[in-house]
């Protein structure tokens, strides 16, 4: 089931905006080599040759790439020697990084798009955006998802973001149709409500789509018929004119509410009224739009459940606290979860609960900064799950492969790979959290 | 596999022999616990060393609550009893400005000079923060009157747990310069300049204590650390602590001691983090806290700052640093803070380098005593 989801989840098909490729300003081809390096799977590379091209890593190896010879002469390979473990960067599932358009006062429309809101990519275009991305950058962070934090349950639509040269996120993973479930106690039981009742007015509003398209077509052949009708009716009119009968009267109104011979025409059927918000949840239940639903409580995740079953979405609860309750029944239905790590600032293993409960029952955990701006304290915070029991490996694919799977950007990021992004970590303690040795990021040029 | 943890994956045998180890220490007679105490040998796996290197091999000598040795080739004295830890044994970390330990916040607020005050009548023994301190791994905390008044007051380091707690009950004279803070728009003074004419007539030097002790000053620009300055003078040992925008002035502590602030959550801004690693790369000895003008931090919060500086510098030491020994040179006592000889026995045995998250306590020894010990259950 699991694997199935993945399978759809990577299978998106991007909107057509996105699959405008933005062009991230990548230019160098070069090699770093590193003592060892993480791979997929937790197998390690000793030495390690992680080649770059273009901001993509192009080759993981054992070995020094070779001298090459071109028409130009012997072609050397740049070659960056670097001590420690290098290891993919950190996929942010739910960040923090603030934005224009994304929290800008007014309360965002269904439709707004997030993506529409990046800056253009050039130079300068944003340097205070630029500067919390190189901060985030430098904490290790090389991939966030962005979505709107204001109240509304259609809270528009989200985007998986990666980073240009010049520190500007651009659209790398396409839209995700954001819903929110904040809150608690009776405000959650409302949540709940709406959620569900939000689909059920998509549905209401296919099938009023659905019962228009029927009286349009019937509304056509009745047409049809009328305009046969009436040429008829016509045409034994001119013959009762001709064979000496009662001639047409002066006004053919009068003279047509007077006629019952004459034929009625048919009334055209009322289209449904236009909806935008609805027609985004008609996109999801259609498989063409994932699903983020922020779930801070049980009755959300129950109900976010209900919607993801009945309608067979493609769907990544966010928070899902105190909804371990349902975990298998989220195994079931491949829904994946994205833990808010900022719980663990409480210091108590609450989170680490959860993150076993969900792991346990096979739901594919992934952590995110919960919508806040954890960059430098991440790493910190993750090792500390390891500390209250969470397997070491568990929490590193919760910040890297997971999210990345779960995204939709499988084979693109989180891990050290031909094809993904050449934004890595380096470090010199015995693990990625450890910050007891020398720990480094590595942006592409 | 990725290569493991170093952190050792099988507590038990350190959790057993820590365990015994501490065992013994309550029932040490008080006498005994002095000088002429049985000398332990703790030969943990690692030993954090006073620059914040990391060693194997060492061999720690505790007697009384004290430190005798740290050495690979100590000759052990007749009698000392050898413990092998698994595990990494660290200094207690010291609080270097504390939120903690006091049942009300110490201060005076009828006059603007109160050098008498001691945040040492504030401290609630008894309280349940030095319990969450210790578990903390924090062993002894500096308590500071509030940086209400340009002459606040003394502060007091007072350790987390044990007998005779209060190791020094006036570390150093509070100066504040945070107009924010000692302005009053009724009394005065209610600008910098106000501030600086009282500082300047309050002759802080010349208060008893001040020449030997020094002063900590709270500052949050230049003006502030210069009226600081010539108010009392280069013979005054002098340590800082920065508010504000220290990207703005920081440059001017170069070589000095200064306590910084730990950003509350989620307000690490990248100005702040840049403003870390510049203070650093001058040369400021940074130490961490978890009072803040904003805010108490965590006790937690403390390790985590060292852990996102260690990160931000890449300069583990320097992180280890700025939670034990530059904290208290920044306090101004030598009996804290690093593992060395002479200084109090404030250990803590964690079962990874203290900078890795994923290593947890053990065992807490505060001058030489059981302080925390790590159940089976835990």
């Amino acid at each position: 089931m699991a694997l199935a989801f993945l399978a759809a989840v990577a299978g998106f098909a991007p909107t057509a905006a996105s699959q405008e490729a933005a062009d991230p300003g990548y230019q160098r081809t070069y090699t770093i080599h590193a003592d060892a390096c993480w791979l997929p799977g937790g197998r390690v590379v000793e030495p390690a040759f992680v080649t770059i091209d273009k901001g993509r890593i192009a080759g993981v190896s054992t070995r020094a790439p070779r001298e090459r010879n071109t028409p130009f002469g012997v072609q050397k390979p740049t070659i960056l020697r670097v001590e420690g473990t290098l290891a993919p960067a950190i996929v942010d599932a739910w960040s923090g990084l603030p934005m224009a358009g994304r929290d800008g006062g007014r309360r965002p429309l269904p439709q707004s798009r997030l993506a529409e809101d990046l800056p253009v990519l050039v130079a300068g275009a944003d340097p205070g955006l630029a500067a919390r991305v190189q901060a985030l950058r430098n904490s290790g962070v090389g991939v966030v998802y962005l979505g709107r934090t204001d109240g509304n349950l259609q809270r528009g639509l989200g985007v998986v973001a990666g980073f240009s040269v010049d520190n500007l996120p651009y659209d790398m993973g396409g839209d995700w149709l954001d819903l929110s479930g904040a809150g608690a106690g009776g405000a959650a039981q409302i949540r709940a409500q709406d959620l569900k009742a939000t689909f059920a007015s998509a549905v209401a509003l296919r099938d009023a789509r659905d019962d228009f398209d029927e009286k349009l077509e019937k509304y056509e052949e009745d047409l049809k018929k009328y305009e046969e009708d009436f040429k008829k009716y016509l045409e034994e009119q001119k013959k009762a004119e001709k064979g000496g009968g009662k001639a047409r009267a002066e006004d053919p109104k009068q003279d047509a509410k007077k006629d019952d011979k004459r034929p009625k025409r048919p009334k055209r059927p009322a289209p449904p009224k236009r909806n935008v918000a609805g027609d985004l949840i008609l996109d999801a239940i259609d498989g063409k739009l994932p699903v983020r639903v922020q779930a801070d409580s049980g009755a959300v995740v129950a109900a976010a459940l209900d919607v993801a079953e009945e309608h067979h979405l493609k769907m990544l609860l966010v928070n899902a606290a105190g909804g371990t309750a349902h975990a298998d029944r989220m195994a079931d239905l491949g829904v994946g979860v994205v833990l808010d790590l900022s719980r663990q600032l409480a210091g108590d293993d609450a989170l680490a609960q959860d993150f076993l409960a969900y792991s346990k029952a096979g739901v594919q955990v992934a952590l995110g900064s919960g919508g806040r701006d954890l960059g430098p304290m991440m790493l910190t915070l993750a090792g500390e799950l390891v500390a209250h029991g969470v397997d070491q490996q568990d929490v590193w694919a919760a910040l890297t492969s997971t999210p990345a799977e779960l995204l939709g950007l499988g084979g693109q990021a989180g891990a050290l790979q031909g094809g993904a992004i050449g934004s890595m970590i380096l470090f010199g303690g015995a693990h990625p959290f450890d910050a007891s040795g020398v720990f480094r990021s590595h942006q592409p040029k | 596999m990725p290569p493991a943890s170093s952190a050792p994956t099988s507590p038990s045998n350190a959790v057993l022999l820590a365990t015994s180890l501490l065992a013994l220490a309550p029932a040490l007679p008080a006498q005994e616990a002095k000088a002429q105490g049985p000398v332990w040998a703790l030969q943990p796996t690692h030993v954090i060393l006073p620059d914040g290197s990391t060693a194997e091999g060492q061999t720690v000598l505790v007697q009384g609550g004290r430190i005798l040795g740290v050495g690979a080739d100590l000759e052990l004295p007749s009698g000392a009893r050898r413990w092998k830890l698994d595990g990494v044994l660290a200094p207690g970390f010291v609080d270097a400005f504390s939120a903690y330990g006091t049942d009300a916040p110490a201060q005076e607020d009828s006059r603007a000079l109160t050098p008498m005050l001691r945040a040492y009548d504030a401290v609630d023994l008894d309280g349940d923060d030095w319990g969450k301190l210790v578990e903390a791994g924090i062993t002894s905390a500096h308590v500071l009157p509030e940086p209400n008044n340009i002459q606040s007051g003394w502060g007091a380091l007072v350790a987390s747990a044990g007998k005779d707690r209060m190791l020094v009950g006036r570390t150093r004279q509070v100066l504040s310069m945070v107009i924010s803070r000692v302005g009053d728009p009724a009394f005065g003074p209610s600008s910098l300049a106000g501030a600086i004419e009282l500082l300047q007539g309050a002759d802080t030097a010349r208060v008893p204590g001040v020449a030997d002790r020094g002063v900590l000053a709270h500052v949050d620009d230049s003006a502030a650390i210069r009226a600081i300055r010539e108010a009392v003078g280069k013979e005054v040992d002098t340590r800082w602590m920065m508010w504000g925008d220290a990207a703005s002035y920081g440059g001017e502590l170069r070589g000095q001691y200064a306590g910084m602030p730990i950003p509350g959550v989620g307000a690490w801004t990248p100005r702040g983090l840049e403003t870390l690693k510049r203070l650093h790369k001058a040369g400021v000895k940074v130490c961490f806290g978890t009072w803040s003008p904003n805010g108490a931090a965590q006790p937690g919060d403390l390790r985590r700052a060292a852990a996102t500086m260690s990160r931000l510098t890449g300069d583990p030491k320097a992180a280890m640093a700025a939670i034990t020994s530059n904290a208290a040179a920044f306090i101004g006592s030598d009996q804290v803070g690093a593992i060395e000889k002479g200084r109090r026995a404030d250990l803590v045995l964690w079962s990874a380098h203290p900078l890795d998250p994923s290593a947890q306590i053990r065992a807490v020894l505060i001058h030489g005593e059981a302080a925390h010990r790590v159940t089976d259950s835990e």
